[in-house]
């Protein structure tokens, strides 16, 4: 059983980005992608990230921006070698995990990507049964998310 | 925005991704207007459906090619160049009922407040979508 914290990472007019930290990590595993990824060198990919994060947070994180990966999202669809994966909850809400280099065609071709959209559908699962449970609700703008942001997965 | 603060942005690489969204967003915003479903314009293209969909994703690197067979094919201006006499931004139509007012270019662009985009000489009119 691992515990998984969810936590505020940004929050803009049209969008709020949550992101994921495991029990025992200090660091949220969307920065553990970053830095990874900038150290092995991929500084216009990251960069490529950033802007099409800021262009979500400008533009909401519309459906068709994402390409959808069993129950979790993924992006940016082309223009990058890195994947990053996220669960949509909506277009003005997203839980944000890390990713890895695309190694093929498929999520599943790559290690790291295989992981990241593994552990986004299993905290999606969880994260659904919380908020049916009201132990996570929305806010009544629901752009943010209060209760026991945290879930269990096996 | 936690580490990616920190991470100085390019500023081609941010307009390059800027643009992407903005041909998406302009293709997806005719397709609803007109009514067109995502199957009908891969339909419409002899394209497959996921191919429109990484279209509309706001990550295509479009080539001109492509926008220009898009403009054909929807009728409609998907992207323009600015030039002096702002003749490259109009379309015309076959048996289109007008759909809009004509506007004045000068007071129109003006209004936006977009300084590149003021017109000392307005030569034409163009035809502004209302909807």
């Amino acid at each position: 059983m691992k515990r998984i914290h969810i936590e505020k990472y940004s929050k803009n007019k049209k969008l709020s980005i949550y992101t994921v930290r495991y029990d025992d990590c200090v660091e949220n595993q969307t920065d553990r992608f970053l830095d990874k990824y900038l150290r092995l060198g991929f500084e216009e990919d990251i960069m490529m990230i950033k802007s099409w994060l800021r262009n979500l947070e400008n533009r909401g994180a519309k459906e068709h921006y994402l390409r959808h990966e069993k129950r979790a999202n993924a992006g940016p669809i082309r223009f990058s070698k890195l994947r990053i994966y996220c669960i949509r909850c909506h277009e003005n809400l997203i839980i944000l995990d890390g990713g890895g280099e695309k190694k093929g065609q498929k999520t599943q071709d790559g290690a790291e990507t295989n992981a990241a959209m593994e552990l986004m559908n299993a905290v999606d699962i969880a994260f659904v049964e919380k908020i049916k449970d009201r132990d996570i609700v929305y806010s009544f703008d629901k752009m943010d998310l209060s209760g026991e942001l945290f879930v269990d997965i096996t | 925005m936690g580490r990616l603060d920190s991470i100085e942005a390019n500023k081609s690489i941010s307009r390059f991704v800027d643009k992407s969204f903005d041909i998406s967003d302009r293709i997806v915003e005719i397709l609803t207007r007109k009514k067109i479903t995502q199957r009908q314009f891969a339909a419409m293209l002899g394209k497959s459906e996921s191919e429109v969909s990484k279209w509309l994703s706001g990550t295509h690197n479009f080539t001109i090619k492509t926008i220009a067979h898009l403009e054909v094919v929807l009728e409609e201006v998907i992207m323009a160049v600015m030039n002096d006499s702002l003749e490259n931004n109009v379309i015309e139509y076959e048996d289109k009922a007008p759909i809009a007012d004509f506007v004045d270019c000068e007071s129109c662009l003006d209004h936006l407040d977009v300084p590149y985009l003021r017109t000392e000489n307005p030569v034409k009119f163009v035809e502004y979508s209302v909807s």
